[in-house]
């Protein structure tokens, strides 16, 4: 395994590293406006110093589940549990004590820093509020220290927002989560809005503070290939709920669910020879004022049957760490064979 | 090698006049032939959109071109009058755009806008204009076109009014379409579906295509030939598998590795190109590159290497590659 224990002082002394996970969403419903069902039914685990990439379309309720998750607003219904404790309906003020350990990174970087703050006072604002960093000197030293973590110059500390750039902005937002040594960031986004050369840059800077902090990661995002790179297991959601979650490997090479198919087929080639057998999805996903009944992904399936219009599929367990909610997943239902009475075979 | 039906020569562009000026794009050449797609793949600030933009003769406000042809079927477009560029326009090049839903009218319904070009460039009647436009949605793949030549932009998904400003751009059978980042705003199956359109519309109609996008993947699906720029040039230029197997430039090379790649094993860390992308009023001397280069000389920093022609189809303005 390629991470590192955690680095001692965040868990402290006599913390019993149980296997529980640090973030558990049970039944999440939210509801905007009494009809649309942003988030309908999710269920969801982090664990603990992992990187779970949640991936959808947009629309599909995604950032609803980060700020349920870090509860930037309230669920209409179901559980959210961080650390092992309810925090479902935990008044503002009691949030606090969670927040340092709960952490987020917003997508842009243009918008998450208050362009009136100073780059020094907004990366230790975190450490400020809990006490963790002085006044003054102090603070501003610590903030030079904190902007040599993402290579950034301690020179800059008293520079606006608007004088960065916007890897450098996220690099900023990334390290004001950090500050605090959180054992959970949640990031929307985190590097969609950046170019290209900057991008890897920034996912790289991601996972060697992931490393170093021992911080899990709720990932959402839309972009397949980043999300191969840095995930340790997928969550795929569509309308408000979750369709399959797997570890990442079994994800990209065995995808279950045929929405997982479809999202994965689409991703664009990565060379003009290896252009990819494509499941092109009919239309576009409903709006989740309208959901559809039975299965909400049949309108689009190309597999759908009378079944699928009619009964909700459950998300059930068909292999290890492998849970989809589709009536036909089988733990291996790309081999017709096995579904034929012994002796016979398929034939092309 | 047939006449190309677009050619840029030479395009250079400034903003502000005099010691002020600030020059965004330093000498673009780019070509495209009939019927073949020319992927133009850059970061923000490259210069890719202004290309575009000035080839439709859509200058921004305080920006002038200082140097450059822009041959269209055998005339400088940067010639032509305002009016003669109207004739163009919508007629024989044709742009869409990266949000369809600034760029179609909201309070229009998208029939009249499909109509509008058809109506001023062919004189077709109300009547008539109104059938193209329904047999127009059907061609882009818009299910039910009869109901929805009635819509408003904001009554459809993100996908359609891509669909529908696709419908838009191809009504008067247009020579070239220019599309910016057409598929930038989308999600991931949506683009699916937008690629497969533009592709099966070119084979169809013998369409070019010029395809602006900061995806290397829309690149891959889409173009016959790329062209990569950077800092206001283009800094390579290839046919496009052979970009894929072995970029030349260094900044193509480093584009290729830091993108990371859906099909292949993953390494523990991405690799990057250092530095940022500089904004244009801070472009750095020489090679606008040098600063983040690998394989930086001493003259790079000095001296902007010119395009050199490398083998089959294939230029690169790098002095690195300037040997032999």
């Amino acid at each position: 395994m390629r991470r590192r224990g955690p680095t001692g002082g965040v868990l402290g002394e006599g913390c019993v590293v149980t296997e529980e996970p640090i973030l558990k969403l049970e039944r999440l419903q939210k509801v905007f406006g009494g009809k649309i069902h942003a988030v309908d039914g999710v269920d969801l685990e982090v664990r603990k110093r992992e990187t779970l990439a949640l991936v959808g379309e947009s629309g599909c309720g995604k950032s609803t589940v980060a700020r349920l998750a870090l509860r930037l607003t309230a669920p209409t219904a179901g559980t959210i549990a961080f650390e092992g404790r309810d925090i479902t309906k935990l008044p503002q003020w009691k949030l606090k004590s969670i927040r340092r350990r709960l952490q987020f990174v917003f997508q842009d970087p243009y918008s998450s820093l208050d362009p009136r703050v100073t780059a020094g006072a907004s990366i230790t604002e975190p450490m400020f509020v809990h006490g963790l960093v002085g006044f003054g000197a102090k603070r501003k030293a610590k903030a030079g220290e904190l902007m040599e973590k993402v290579g950034l110059s301690a020179r800059h500390v008293d520079q606006w927002p608007r004088q960065f750039s916007g890897g450098q902005r996220q690099r900023l937002g990334i390290i004001r989560a950090f500050s605090v040594e959180p054992h959970l960031i949640v990031a929307d986004e985190p590097v969609s809005a950046l170019d290209v050369s900057v991008r890897s840059q920034v996912i790289n800077l991601l996972q060697d503070l992931q490393e170093t902090v021992g911080t899990a990661y709720l990932f959402i995002s839309h972009d397949m290939a980043t999300v191969k790179h840095i995930a340790d297991r997928v969550a795929v959601m569509y309308l408000g709920r979750i369709m399959e979650t797997a570890p990442k490997e079994t994800f990209f090479s065995a995808p279950h669910h045929p929405y997982s198919q479809a999202l994965l087929s689409a991703v664009p080639s990565s060379h003009p020879r290896r252009k990819r057998q494509r499941v092109v999805l009919p239309g576009d996903p409903p709006s989740p004022a309208k959901t559809p009944s039975g299965c909400r992904f049949h309108p689009r399936c190309p597999m759908a049957v009378d079944r699928c219009r009619n009964e909700v599929p459950e998300l059930r367990a068909i292999g290890k760490d492998h849970q989809v909610a589709c009536h036909f997943a089988a733990p291996n239902p790309l081999n017709v064979n096995e579904l034929l009475p012994a002796g016979s075979t398929a034939t092309a | 090698m047939t006449a190309p039906l677009l050619s840029v020569e030479g395009l250079r562009l400034a903003f502000g006049t005099g010691e002020d000026a600030i020059e965004a794009l330093r000498g673009v050449d780019i070509s495209i032939g009939p019927g073949e797609c020319l992927g133009l793949v850059g970061e923000s600030g490259s210069g890719k959109s202004l290309t575009a933009f000035t080839t439709m003769g859509l200058l921004p406000t305080q920006s002038q071109v200082v140097a450059g042809r822009v041959m269209f079927a055998g005339q400088d477009l940067l010639q032509k009058s305002e009016r003669e560029l109207e004739q163009l326009r919508g007629n024989d090049l044709s742009m869409i755009f990266q949000e369809p839903m600034t760029a179609l009218n909201p309070v229009m319904h998208v029939g009249e806008q499909i109509a509008a070009p058809l109506r001023r460039h062919l004189g077709l009647s109300r009547k008539a204009a109104r059938t193209r436009a329904i047999e127009q949605l059907d061609l882009v793949g818009i299910p039910d076109p009869h109901a929805r030549v009635d819509n408003f932009p904001h009554e459809m998904s993100g996908g359609m009014r891509q669909r529908t400003m696709i419908a838009m751009a191809l009504a008067c059978d247009p020579k070239l379409l220019i599309a910016d980042e057409p598929t930038t705003a989308l999600d991931t199956t949506i683009q699916a579906q937008i690629i497969e359109l533009l592709n099966g519309l070119r084979r169809e109609l013998g369409l070019s295509i010029l395809i602006i996008t900061h995806d290397l993947g829309v690149i891959a699906e889409m173009a016959d030939r790329v062209a990569v720029m950077y800092g206001g040039r283009v800094v390579e230029e290839s046919p496009v598998d052979k970009l894929f197997d072995e970029p030349l430039h260094p900044y193509s090379k480093g584009l290729l590795r830091s993108t990371p790649d859906i099909d292949m094993p993953v390494a523990r860390r991405l690799a990057t190109i250092s530095g940022a992308v500089p904004h244009v009023t801070e472009l750095p001397s020489g090679c606008t590159f040098h600063p983040r280069c690998p394989d930086r000389l001493e003259i790079c920093s000095k001296e902007a290497p010119e395009e050199k022609c490398v083998g089959a189809g294939r230029r690169v303005a790098c002095w690195a590659r300037d040997v032999s």
